[in-house]
């Protein structure tokens, strides 16, 4: 939230607090009245309270924390893989032109497909099987990490550089002490975004492809079957999941990042 | 940094030492039968592959009907975004409202939405379309809103001291100052589009460039699938050209800035 | 006569060349610091001062003449001749106490020693208590202490300055002017090659100082100033000096000046 509009007046915390809540509690409250008078079929939206005993439910029969682990365990695999790869590949074309010249033009081409266009190739080629997921979710974290490891690399201001060679300054201390620290803004920013598309894209794969576990293979059941309880139950953790990542990797960055000027 | 002609060559050399080593290695794999599986297929039937698809209306039309849905969404989307972040970059009382609720849906990941939508929309073009706009949405309303929060105080002023009318404000100031936010947005609402048509065309197998992916893909038709990608990326990659093309003549005043 | 810190600059010439044509940048330069000197350079906008220094410093490596440091032909940038940058150029992801101790990595020094030093130097400048603290959260006026700092941690022979004080407000570059002259002070070796555009402070503070003409760039007059320190800027003799170096810009000392150099 900002601090000030462009045209209203500022207002205490509080007050704003209060008013976050007013239309969710609203259309809450509008949820339990079109269901319990039945205005809406409770197949289209189950009423406030089926949602919430369904849930209940499901945490205490604990199979969900069995899909949960699933699909955090391919993303965070996934993950991993991906951005080792993008920062790997994003220094060495940042550092090195000719790198930059050889792999670019492939690399610049492929990202012009979305990355859900690769499903049906990686299927053809590894078949159906978790490690496709895997290689899925790796590939969508490993293109956001390239382009911001690489944007990172280059970023070194001219100014900078001139004091390495004042220091006589040798290439691998210049890496270390220059580069990747005046990189390490957006190497950052890069390792968040790719949390948040590989998060996205182990929703996708267990959808797309249909095999068996993890969250978003529970929702697809639930949509199957018309569970429209469940499904929103998913939608919501999977957005929490999403957030708290998100979030987490901000704080990270503000810690690793102190020495950016404050206001 | 201007290249001498032979840089020039050599950069264009490098680059496509890469794509022709795939080919190459494709080439290989496929006439040595290097693997078991017979996926691997040789460059020139993909091409040829390719070279009947277009003949043929089947490409052509699927993608038409792939690119008219983008669009459709987009504008519509677009516009919703455009609109609602604008409002709630100007208005704080309307933000602090709105904004909670907003931040809370838009952490839902694009693709999670897929199955609520066909449970309330059904498989229909109704799905598509509401599906892409609402992935359009979120970005641009979020890219508006800081664009328009960005524009900068002293501008502001400058209007608060000559007396500007709201809608002078609006259309003078706020409105051009936003403009490269909005035009980031633009270009990141396309990547996002395209990439949720080929993800709805994968699960509701309707027509579109997607569903004939998925369809070649269960038939082992490598070659139809790697034509398909190759169009959805030159697609893409036009209309993003397009779009910058829009962006330099709308942000013209920017060179002249510095 | 080949006292650390000597610097002897012959017959150096430069020019620029762009599709074939040659602009003369410096022209003729010859001149001679002796160890332990302050000397300033001052001249209008365009004159190629700069680019000497940067000369001088290594970053610039094309010319036609010598440039010899203790007798020997300079390569590039090194340790032995420190620098400090109009913009500090402290690197915004380190503490105050590894950016001062930047030019000390690598060397065999041992951890403990290393961090006496640039404890040492601090003090040096004043900035003792501020190890901690990141560059920007540092006044303009610290912030450059803490370059002079880093730039000396090394004992170079040559202290190299462009403009150091340009960047700061009016008080606080007074104040900086005294104590740039009690740190080199301090330092008793160091020889400083000073550039600047305000002429009381480079007769406030320099041995001799340097004039130089611009388009092309040549050196016009060496003024020496032989007056006692800590020098008196009302004094009869001060004022003097000034109105000699500003008439070589044809303008009078009674002028706050400001041209924009």
């Amino acid at each position: 939230m900002s601090e000030q509009g462009v045209w209203t007046m500022d207002v205490n915390k509080e007050v704003l607090k209060l008013r976050g809540l007013a239309v969710p509690l609203t259309l809450l409250a509008v949820w339990w009245i079109m269901t319990n008078n039945e205005w809406v079929s409770a197949v289209f939206l189950p009423p406030p309270e089926t949602v919430a005993a369904t849930c209940v439910k499901l945490f205490l029969k604990g199979k969900i924390f069995v899909d949960l682990n699933e699909s955090i365990t391919k993303v965070a695999i996934g993950f991993l893989a991906g951005i080792t790869a993008g920062f790997v590949l994003g220094t060495a074309m940042g550092l090195s032109s000719t790198i930059e010249k050889l792999f670019g033009p492939l690399f610049n081409a492929v990202r012009q497909v979305p990355i859900l266009g690769w499903i049906p190739v990686l299927i053809l080629i590894f078949g159906l099987t978790e490690l496709t997921k895997i290689i899925f979710i790796a590939m969508g974290a490993f293109y956001p990490m390239t382009l911001n490891t690489f944007d990172g690399c280059r970023q070194l201001k001219k100014e900078y550089l001139e004091v390495a060679r004042v220091f006589e300054f040798n290439r691998l201390r210049l890496l270390w002490r220059f580069i990747l620290p005046s990189a390490l803004p957006s190497i950052l920013a890069g390792i968040r975004v790719s949390m948040s598309e590989a998060w996205m894209l182990v929703i996708g794969a267990e959808i797309f492809f249909k095999a068996r576990g993890g969250i978003g293979d529970m929702m697809w059941e639930a949509k199957t079957r018309v569970q429209m309880d469940i499904v929103l139950i998913t939608i919501l953790i999977i957005g929490v999941i999403g957030f708290i990542l998100n979030h987490a990797m901000k704080i990270l960055e503000n810690r690793l990042l102190r020495w950016r000027s404050s206001n | 940094m201007r290249q001498t002609v032979r840089q020039k060559v050599i950069t264009l050399i490098l680059g496509l030492v890469l794509p022709v080593l795939i080919l190459i290695a494709m080439e290989v794999v496929a006439r040595f039968e290097l693997t078991t599986s017979q996926l691997f297929v040789e460059p020139k039937v993909i091409f040829e592959t390719l070279v009947d698809m277009i003949k043929g209306d089947e490409l052509f039309i699927n993608l038409g009907i792939s690119t008219l849905r983008v669009s459709i969404g987009f504008v519509l989307g677009g516009a919703a975004g455009l609109l609602f972040g604008t409002v709630m970059g100007i208005s704080r009382t309307f933000e602090s409202y709105v904004g909670p609720i907003f931040n809370a849906l838009r952490q839902v990941p694009v693709l999670a939405w897929i199955p609520l939508f066909i449970l309330w929309v059904g498989i229909g073009e109704g799905f598509n379309i509401s599906f892409i706009a609402v992935t359009a949405f979120f970005p641009m309303a979020l890219s508006t809103c800081e664009g328009v929060k960005g524009v900068s105080k002293s501008e502001m002023e400058v209007g608060a001291v000559l007396e500007f009318s709201r809608f002078k404000q609006l259309s003078t100031i706020i409105l051009p100052s936003t403009l490269p936010a909005i035009f980031t947005g633009l270009r990141l609402v396309l990547s996002i589009t395209w990439m949720a048509v080929v993800g709805a065309e994968l699960v509701v197998s309707s027509e579109g460039i997607g569903c004939m992916m998925y369809r070649a893909r269960q038939q082992l038709q490598v070659d139809t699938v790697l034509v398909c990608i190759l169009a959805v990326g030159l697609t893409g990659y036009t209309m993003n050209i397009l779009l910058e093309q829009t962006e330099h003549y709308f942000l013209r005043w920017r060179k002249v800035a510095g | 006569m080949n006292q650390r810190g000597t610097l002897d600059i012959v017959n150096l010439n430069k020019t620029f060349n762009v599709n074939g044509d040659t602009t003369p940048i410096l022209e003729n330069i010859n001149l001679k610091v002796r160890q332990g000197e302050f000397v300033s350079i001052i001249g209008p906008s365009g004159c190629g001062k700069t680019t000497l220094l940067r000369l001088v410093i290594g970053l610039e490596n094309s010319y036609e003449g010598e440039i010899l440091l203790d007798g020997k032909r300079i390569k590039g940038p090194g340790l032995d001749r420190g620098v400090v940058f109009q913009d500090h150029r402290l690197l915004p992801w380190l503490t105050v106490e590894r950016n001062v101790g930047l030019g000390l990595e690598g060397k065999r020094n041992g951890k403990g020693m290393n961090k006496q030093i640039v404890q040492e130097h601090l003090k040096l400048v004043g900035l003792q208590g501020f190890e901690k603290v990141y560059p920007a959260q540092l006044s303009g006026g610290m912030a450059q202490r803490a370059a002079i700092a880093r730039a000396l941690v090394n004992q170079p022979e040559l202290l190299l300055l462009d403009e150091p004080l340009g960047a700061l407000d009016a008080l606080t570059r007074m104040y900086m002017q005294l104590e740039l002259e009690k740190i080199w002070q301090r330092e008793a070796d160091v020889t400083m090659i000073m550039i600047t555009h305000d002429v009381e402070e480079a007769v406030y503070l320099s041995d001799k100082v340097v004039i130089m003409s611009s388009r092309p760039g040549t050196i016009k007059k060496i003024i020496p100033v032989e007056l006692p320190r800590p020098r008196d800027r009302a004094s009869y003799d001060f004022m003097k000096l000034k109105e000699e170096i500003l008439e070589e810009f044809q303008l009078h000392a009674e002028n706050v000046f400001s041209y924009a150099i």
